[in-house]
């Protein structure tokens, strides 16, 4: 358990170091942070891999039986995806967004009780592959959602500055809002089929273990709820009056309700769904 | 998406090879100060290792802290109200003080209840229990002991050395239970490496 | 006469068409799939389905009557929330309906003859032109389009015209359905859940070992063959486990071993292994011994007595049944019945039944922790000593039955077919036309795509910057 707990400490610092260089890169302008700050993140997303690797052999299963474990992959995920966003855009600006939300996870995965991070053994419910089907889907929808959120929280900034023609130098360096809007619709195109599959394979391995695939219990409604929310902003985007500022606000609200439905549904409600 | 605006191409600044240098070396530090530094934070609380000093509150609101008890043998038990198999082991706890009243020995029983201590009141009355009962109402000092659950029970030996950890519920009235707590109050204490093998002989046997 | 008739028919269709406009709106779809999200947050907020008693409790008596009037504690079944669902559904029924046989028609379309103006006004066009010189010819030009475009894995259609040539490429056509895939799915998947919630069944029947039970609204019976748990190396519990027997006019027709997550489906009824016990009320055996009073001395060895089952004890006349047992003893002092105080084996008990050459001569309790007590065999030297038990283990399975089930899963598939379709390819055009011009030929390109169009900006231009420096070098 101990070297899957260093790997964290380690991905930890990485994450730290990774979120300052892109916002000095922004602040800046240097090339050479820049280029420090992507390869930093791969060195980041390195030991963010080895923590789920170590922790597979400590645990013997697959690893994201606790939140704990959830919340390492979904910086994982965050990481992947920012990294592809990067090179195919080369938006380094957005990773100070981006990777700052990285490291915000890791303080947060980090501020967990220790029966968290100790490795423990799965109940017989847990005990099935649609489970960890349904897990990995699930935060790979998550890390597409948080990047979104990072994007349209950019893209009302950027869009407040264009309508008024201001000239703010740090915001001038953001994309376009066009730009800003289409990365994250293209994020929640990714999301959004993934948490869809995460909500079935769920209902799936639920249907399997308890024999009732739906049972409206507060992880399910609340996963249901963010699946209306991000389902509203896609059809926003064709809606006259609804596109640009109005589904930024829905993209923004729909990550709200994934905190929720993340953290908020295992601390705040009761329920059957008191571990993930 | 090509940056159009005005990202200078300002190669001012160090040169590469000693950027890569400071990279490498503050990646290297990091490493070793994970690794070799911090590498104590990760393991848990177990035989052998010093237990943490604390203060915490009674149900009366009297500070008591672990150092009171120095000279002793210790047993530090967390439990809680809503905790079953904690319930069905207090009594014999009661018991296990009772027979050893007068020597060397002390329970601390330190309740993870979120509720206020009125709620532990009623509880230790129903028991009866006469042993001090502490309050660690937000938890710190059952993380800084690195519990995963409750009823949890570290035997802390005269100079605070934690002999051994128990996880679960035990009838404590069983004699082989109590034979470390027996031997630390007839013999005193021992090197933390004996507590270390006797875990390991545990585990093995 | 007539004229009422078409008036009525008039009015019925402007009322027709009032509620077809409702529905056939992206508005409406907003409007709703938000009052959804609204709506299920109030029910996670307001526990569902507890005693009346509860919200008056929780909310005082002035809140908890908006609460039950309004249909908050049961909202998912609520008449208006179902309502909400169906407006969902007519709005994906109508919006389709809509807009599909245009799309469909739209999608055949192959126009390749198109003005140049056209081509300018699409959102992504370049033209440049090409001098004789360096290879200016309609002919070759045209196939280097061809040529470049198919690189890219369009599909091309092109004629000749008066003055030049005029090329259509396209991909990814069935992109664009993709949606209207996703919406077909979702109303499958409203249906099996509709199916389910009308036709299905839950139930929870427990079974001892070797016992078997008819099953609930249904014609078979289940029999519990063995359970048994597994056990990690540290201690903790892996799995529970039951072997269980379908038993149907009287003959065993499937035998399977379920776990948790591994259920057993018979004529669409699903079992599930949900829990476990030790029953209260019977055991497996129970271990005895006599004891020689007077001596205090133990006579023998132990010995083993079933359940319900008499045993003859060896060197004696005496023989033993094990007739009744209770896990924690208790005893109602106004009926005289003996019954269990709890399910937990705090103080278990035995009923034995003692036989004398066959004759029934005492029907004592004999109590784990108070051995002592009733133990004496009447007209014998002997004690009965209760020295323990092997308990029964029963399984607690959860039993459903739900014909929509399939439904639902079926229309996941369509789903994720739909969402490959809606979100990872793209309806891709370019048209292109080759025009005779005085000194060479004149390039016209243009394309759209129907979203993502900066990925395609960027697309387009490396194919017009390919065109280019492949024309413009022979």
């Amino acid at each position: 358990m101990i070297l899957s707990l260093m790997f964290f400490d380690m991905a930890y610092w990485f994450y730290l170091i990774t979120a300052i260089l892109y916002i000095g890169n922004w602040i800046f302008r240097r090339d050479w942070i820049g280029s420090t700050a992507t390869v930093m993140t791969f060195i980041a997303l390195f030991a963010n891999t080895m923590i789920l690797v170590a922790r597979t052999f400590e645990s013997g299963h697959a690893p994201f039986s606790n939140l704990y474990e959830s919340m390492v992959l979904f910086v994982w995920a965050m990481a992947i995806g920012y990294l592809v966003m990067e090179f195919k855009y080369k938006v380094k600006v957005v990773g100070a967004v981006v990777m700052t939300l990285a490291f915000i996870a890791m303080i947060a995965a980090s501020k967990l009780p220790y029966r968290f991070q100790s490795i423990e053994r799965l109940n017989p419910a847990l005990q099935s592959i649609w489970l960890e089907i349904h897990v990995f889907t699930t935060f790979i929808g998550y890390a597409g959602f948080a990047i979104a959120f990072g994007l349209s929280i950019m893209y009302l900034v950027k869009n407040r500055m264009e309508e008024r023609g201001a000239k703010v130098s740090l915001i001038d360096s953001f994309p376009q809002s066009s730009v800003l809007d289409e990365l994250s619709y293209k994020c929640i195109m990714w999301g959004f089929p993934f948490l869809t599959t995460g909500i079935i394979t769920g209902a799936y391995w639920a249907n399997n273990a308890w024999g009732t695939y739906w049972s409206w219990d507060p992880k399910e409604t609340w996963s249901l709820i963010t699946w209306f929310i991000y389902a509203a902003y896609l059809h926003a985007r064709v809606t006259r009056g609804w596109r640009g500022k109005r589904a930024a606000w829905l993209s923004i609200i729909g990550f709200l309700a994934v905190i929720f439905l993340y953290w908020g549904v295992s601390f705040v409600l009761p329920g059957l769904h008191a571990y993930a | 998406m090509e940056e159009k605006q005005n990202i200078e191409n300002e190669t001012k600044g160090l040169p590469t090879p000693i950027l890569v240098g400071i990279a490498v070396a503050v990646l290297l530090v990091i490493v070793l100060v994970v690794v070799f530094g911090r590498s104590e934070k990760f393991k848990p609380v177990d035989a052998g290792m010093q237990a943490t000093e604390f203060t915490l509150p009674d149900l009366k609101g009297q500070m008591k802290s672990l150092k009171d008890y120095r000279g002793k043998v210790v047993f530090l038990n967390f439990w809680a109200t809503w905790c079953k198999p904690c319930r069905e082991e207090m009594p014999s706890m009661q018991e296990v003080y009772t027979t050893l009243m007068g020597q060397k020995f002390e329970i601390l029983a330190v309740s993870i209840d979120k509720d206020g201590a009125e709620v532990i009141e009623k509880f230790v009355k129903e028991y009866g229990l006469t042993f001090p009962i502490l309050h660690d109402r937000k938890g710190v000092i059952k993380e800084v002991y690195k519990t995963t659950g409750v009823p949890e029970t570290f035997i802390i030996d005269q100079n605070g050395v934690i002999a051994e950890k128990i996880m679960g519920p035990r009838d404590w009235r069983d004699e082989r239970n109590l034979k470390i707590i027996l031997e630390l109050l007839k013999n005193g204490p021992k090197s933390p490496e004996e507590y270390k093998k006797g875990k390991r002989q545990k585990a093995n046997g | 006469m007539e004229k009422i008739e078409k008036q009525e028919v008039k009015i019925l269709q402007t009322i027709g068409d009032k509620i077809w406009a409702f529905f056939n709106s992206l508005k409406l779809t907003l409007t709703v799939l938000l009052s959804l999200a609204v709506v299920s947050i109030i029910g996670t907020v307001v526990e569902q389905g507890k005693p009346l008693e509860f919200y008056a409790k929780t909310y005082g008596e002035r809140i908890s009557s908006y609460v039950l009037t309004l249909g908050f504690h049961d909202m998912y079944h609520a008449w208006w929330f179902f309502t909400l669902l169906v407006f969902l559904a007519a709005n994906i029924i109508v919006c389709t309906i809509d807009r599909f046989p245009q799309k469909w028609k739209a999608s055949l379309e192959k126009r390749v003859d198109v003005a140049p103006q056209f081509i300018k006004n699409l959102g992504n066009s370049a033209s440049f032109t090409v001098n004789t010189i360096n290879g200016g010819d309609v002919f070759s030009v045209k196939n280097r389009v061809i040529e470049i475009l198919k690189k890219k894995r369009y599909k091309i259609k092109n004629t000749d015209v008066s003055d030049g040539a005029a090329v259509f490429a396209w991909k990814g056509t069935a992109g664009r359905f993709g949606s209207d895939i996703v919406h077909v799915s979702l109303i499958t998947i409203l249906t099996g859940a509709i199916i389910g919630s009308f036709f299905g069944f839950k139930d929870y029947i427990s079974i001892n070992e070797n016992e078997t039970v008819n099953a609930p609204k249904s014609n078979f019976q289940v029999r519990l063959d063995k359970f048994w748990l597994d056990y990690y190396e540290s201690g903790e519990i892996k799995q529970y486990n039951s072997q269980l027997t379908v038993v149907e006019n009287g003959k065993d027709v499937l035998s399977k071993k379920i776990w948790v997550n591994e259920p057993l489906k018979y004529k669409g009824v699903w079992f599930y292994q949900s829990n476990y016990g030790m029953a209260y009320d019977r055991i497996k055996e129970a271990r005895l011994v006599l004891k020689d009073k007077k001596k205090n001395q133990i006579i023998g060895e132990p010995f083993v007595v079933k359940w319900l089952e008499p045993f003859k004890i060896p060197g004696t006349n005496l023989a033993v049944n094990l007739a009744g047992f209770v896990s924690d003893f208790g005893f109602d002092e106004k009926t005289k019945q003996i019954y269990p105080r709890s399910p937990e084996h705090n103080n278990p008990a035995i009923q034995v039944i003692v036989y004398d050459n066959e004759k029934p001569i005492s029907g004592p309790w004999l109590f784990l922790n108070y051995p002592e007590i009733f133990a004496t065999i009447p007209n014998t030297n002997y004690d009965l000593i209760f020295m323990g038990y092997q308990g029964l283990q029963y399984t607690g399975l959860s039993m459903t039955k739900d014909p929509g089930t399939n439904i639902v899963w079926i229309g996941s598939i369509i789903m994720a077919l739909g969402f490959i379709l809606a979100f990872f390819i793209f309806n891709k055009k370019v048209w292109g036309r080759i025009q005779k011009a005085e000194n060479g030929v004149d390039i016209y390109i243009g394309g759209m795509i129907n979203k993502n169009k900066i990925m395609f900006e960027r697309e387009f231009s490396e194919i017009t910057a390919c065109l280019k420096t492949e024309v413009t070098q022979k």
